[in-house]
């Protein structure tokens, strides 16, 4: 079987336009610190599905590809207002995808944009489909006063995974299951629970991203300073900074994909939109590492860059833009329009 | 149809929050007071027809002949949006013109006040058109905005508007809003819809009137001084035709009005008096360029020159039209119709105008997604 | 949930697909017509066309007094769009001092209400930031 080169063919971002300063939230429930950053806030008239749409559509231009000639939309989110109710077919339909496009919805995980990736990427490899759009989109939500409010991010990012017009070809991916529970959500929930911080960043989050990046390394006879740059999952900065000290990696490799400290956790959006932001500035024959994370499961993957990129650069919207482009608003602003508080009728 | 048909009696209720009268209460006490106004006498066995008209009340005909007693006759109900009113007065015409009926019964009545919330809620309606954050005083804001930018007009003078009717409705018996606001308090008012604040809003309001009419032969018969229906006019249009003036005025007024000036044989000249549809001071603006007292842009000048004032040359809604009336919507073209007849005959006490030999009925109405669909024009003459 | 009018209209809220009159020239929207309200020709062939990206805004207002569920000052607007056809749109993304009669706007896709939980979507538009290319 020939090896056709297969990658992405076109990537795009969306990020809502507001930020909440991370120490708004520290003076309103008088904590005794000063946390620098930002997150990214999702509006009243924002929701995971617009946020995709938005995503798509500037991945269907970077690609210069026809909807119409997409052939499945596969579409990673925890944040889904529903437990029961596909949101990838309707934006299928809204994004003009031909009525014989296969839909996929993916969940239970951060990792479900990841996840996405990873069965477009085996649709075409296997020859079933040609051209599959991807999309991770987030709006999570902390409880308020918890810590997980200060990380809690919106956004989304989508890709075009083709044989044609390849700017980032796929190389392998590796593994790593053990199934541990350290964030949960239960259907009647709107907050995610977690378990102790200490204890779930050691089995959690590092133990899993250091082996599935490690067997990555050995499948393919690599190193860390193999790859030019990687994307870990944007869950934490703590976190991002163990599991990379442990595997050997340098702050400038992390770079280009870290978008933590301007949008905060974007949860299944995270690897894609630090995936678009490092191909925003790759160079051909850059390699690629992206590790992602959730609920015990860990997928490492591999890229190369081609130099088709530079030619496709001037239909993207990087993701810059959407670091400089943004509005501040106050916490109970924010609060009021993520529905966190509720004006009941009287 | 010019002068066949003949206005003979007239009654209003007071207009206001009315939680304590009923639908029933308000239209028999309508009808009540409009069989009194004959000057000659009438009995109820005289009135051969009649006419429903009501936006949000209930269905039928029936509901009329309840509080009436008028069962076992042909009642029909009828609603054109806010042009309710005045469009089934135009039925009663039409029947009594055609000669198929002698005398004949319209009532208007809106009730308002037994549900919770008000026309704010419709922003919110469950269908995705109405539901973009689309409230009346929005659709004609729209227009507000336009008309400043294409010819100058300013917040001011739409307030003037306000301030005029709200000083006249404070001397007409009938009006929901009996104080009178300042050009300052019209000014800093909250904005609902920018422009537009609350007091360039018309109220919520619970209201009836009834207008008993008749042949022209016969109307010696009721009284010495009936009012004669010159002309009618009744136009549906649509913002999404795509003319650029219905984006700052109301093409179905101005052909509503034309159809209604033809058959009276007249002009806007010769309108001595007018209650036109200020449902919000912005659409009075707009109703003088549409029913051709002035040129197009140029509204707002006959409201600074004070020339529709109580004693200006040509006033309008000297009972305080919707802004102090309100707007009890079935109801308003009625006693619109009402007002013009007491006007014409000298009754109309301290808001009546000189001399008034002609006068003239507008409704504008909101349909379909926007405004500007539905207007109603009579004409009515000694 | 979706209702048969949402779903008849799935495409004109989704797509902004509009029809234009073969005979006149006129674009309807949201309504799929068989009778042109421009010529009258009943029936008439309507071409199924896109509104937009763009377009130019003929008027608005700045809602202020709205229900709960909306967050104002919304500036409320009607907008010519590029190829034809007028709409109404909420605008987002724009202070109540910065919107102006002609100023250029592009579609932007937002969750426009719920009904019983079921999130129904479609087009608001927003200020064009200047040098930006059409989407």
């Amino acid at each position: 079987m020939v090896q056709k080169l297969l990658g992405i063919s076109g990537y795009g971002v969306y990020i809502p336009l507001h930020r909440l300063k991370l120490k708004e939230i520290a003076t309103a429930w008088k904590e005794n610190t000063q946390p620098s950053g930002e997150k990214a806030v999702a509006y009243f008239d924002e929701n995971v599905l617009t946020l995709a749409y938005n995503a798509c559509r500037n991945a269907i231009k970077h690609a210069a590809i026809k909807p119409s000639n997409i052939n499945a939309l596969y579409l990673g989110t925890v944040s889904s207002p529903y437990i029961e109710a596909s949101l990838a077919a309707p934006l299928a339909n809204a994004l003009g995808l031909p009525e014989n496009a296969e839909a996929r919805d993916f969940g239970a995980s951060t990792r479900a944009g990841t996840d996405a990736l990873q069965a477009g990427l085996d649709a075409i490899k296997s020859e079933r489909l040609e051209n599959v759009l991807v999309v991770g989109s987030d709006i999570l939500v902390g409880a308020p006063g918890t810590s997980f409010e200060y990380t809690a991010g919106s956004g989304a990012a989508a890709c075009i995974l083709s044989c044609n017009g390849v700017i980032a070809e796929y190389e392998a991916s590796f593994f790593y299951t053990t199934g541990f529970a350290d964030k949960w959500r239960n259907v009647e929930s709107r907050y995610p629970l977690f378990g102790d911080t200490g204890f779930i960043r050691k089995y959690g989050y590092v133990e899993h991203v250091v082996k599935a990046a490690r067997g990555l390394f050995e499948k393919l006879g690599d190193t860390a300073q193999s790859f030019n740059h990687v994307i870990l999952q944007q869950q934490e900065s703590r976190l991002i900074s163990e599991a990379s000290k442990s595997l050997g990696f340098t702050p400038e490799q992390l770079k280009a994909g870290m978008t933590l400290e301007n949008f905060g956790d974007t949860g299944s959006a995270s690897i894609l939109i630090g995936l678009s932001a490092i191909l925003d500035q790759a160079e051909p024959g850059q390699r690629i590492l992206v590790v992602s994370y959730g609920s015990g499961s860990s997928a490492a993957l591999s890229f190369k860059v081609n130099k088709k990129i530079q030619d496709k650069r001037k239909n993207s919207t990087p993701v810059r833009s959407f670091k400089e482009n943004k509005e501040y608003i106050d916490y109970f602003t924010h609060l009021r329009q993520n529905k966190i508080i509720l004006r009941t009728e009287q | 149809m010019k002068n066949k048909v003949a206005v003979v009696g007239a009654g209003i209720i007071d207009f206001g929050v009315l939680y304590d009268k009923s639908p029933d209460m308000m239209m028999e006490e309508a009808y009540i007071k409009a069989l009194q106004s004959v000057d000659n006498g009438i009995q109820p066995q005289e009135i051969q027809a009649a006419w429903l008209g009501t936006l949000r009340g209930r269905f039928t005909g029936v509901t009329l002949a309840h509080p009436t007693g008028l069962f076992k006759k042909p009642v029909s109900r009828v609603e054109n949006a806010c042009a309710t009113g005045n469009d089934a007065f135009r039925h009663a015409c039409f029947a009594i013109a055609a000669g198929v009926y002698d005398t004949a019964l319209v009532i208007g009545y809106e009730k308002m006040h037994d549900e919770k919330g008000g026309l704010i809620k419709l922003a919110a309606i469950k269908d995705i058109w109405m539901r973009r954050a689309r409230t009346m005083p929005s659709f004609f804001a729209l227009r507000a905005t336009r008309h400043m930018h294409l010819y100058g007009s300013k917040k001011e003078d739409f307030a003037l508007v306000a301030v005029k009717n709200r000083h006249n409705g404070a001397l007409y018996p009938h009006a929901h809003f009996k104080k009178e606001v300042t050009l300052e308090q019209v000014m800093n008012a909250p904005i609902i819809s920018w422009p537009l604040g609350l007091f360039d809003c018309c109220p919520t309001t619970d209201g009836a009137a009834a207008v008993i009419l008749c042949k022209a032969e016969i109307a010696k018969k009721y009284t010495d001084t009936p009012v004669y229906v010159a002309g009618s006019g009744l136009s549906v249009d649509s913002w999404t035709l795509g003319e650029d003036e219905s984006l700052v005025g109301f093409p179905a007024s101005k052909e509503a009005s034309r159809q209604a000036y033809k058959m009276a044989g007249l002009q806007p000249k010769d309108i001595d008096v007018g209650e036109i549809h200020d449902c919000f001071s912005v659409t009075e603006i707009l109703n003088y360029e549409d029913l051709g007292f002035c040129e197009k842009g140029q509204g707002h000048k006959l409201i600074q020159e004070g020339v529709t004032a109580l004693d200006g040359e040509k006033p309008m809604n000297p009972s305080g039209g919707l802004l102090a009336k309100g707007h009890p919507i079935g109801a308003t073209g009625v006693a619109q119709i009402a007002e013009i007849f007491e006007q014409l005959r000298g009754q109309a006490g301290k808001i009546q105008i000189a001399d008034a030999q002609i006068g003239l009925t507008h409704n504008i109405g909101v349909g379909r997604d926007n405004t500007g669909s539905v207007s109603c024009v009579h004409i009515l003459t000694r | 949930m979706i209702t048969p009018p949402l779903w008849r209209d799935y495409r004109q809220n989704n797509r902004m697909e509009a029809y234009k009159c073969k005979n006149c020239g006129y674009v309807s929207y949201p309504e799929k017509r068989k009778v042109c309200p421009k010529c009258k020709r009943a029936p008439s062939e309507f071409e199924t066309i896109t509104l937009g990206p763009r377009g130019k805004i003929l008027t608005y207002t700045i809602a202020y007094t709205l229900p709960a569920e909306f967050e104002p000052p919304i500036p409320l607007a009607i907008v010519e769009m590029d190829g034809g056809g007028r709409i109404y749109a909420m605008v987002s993304e724009c202070k109540p001092d910065q919107i102006k009669i002609g100023m250029e706007v592009e579609l932007d896709y937002r969750e426009i209400f719920q009904e019983d939980g079921y999130h129904v979507q479609s087009f608001k538009v927003k200020p064009v930031k200047k040098g930006e290319e059409p989407k």
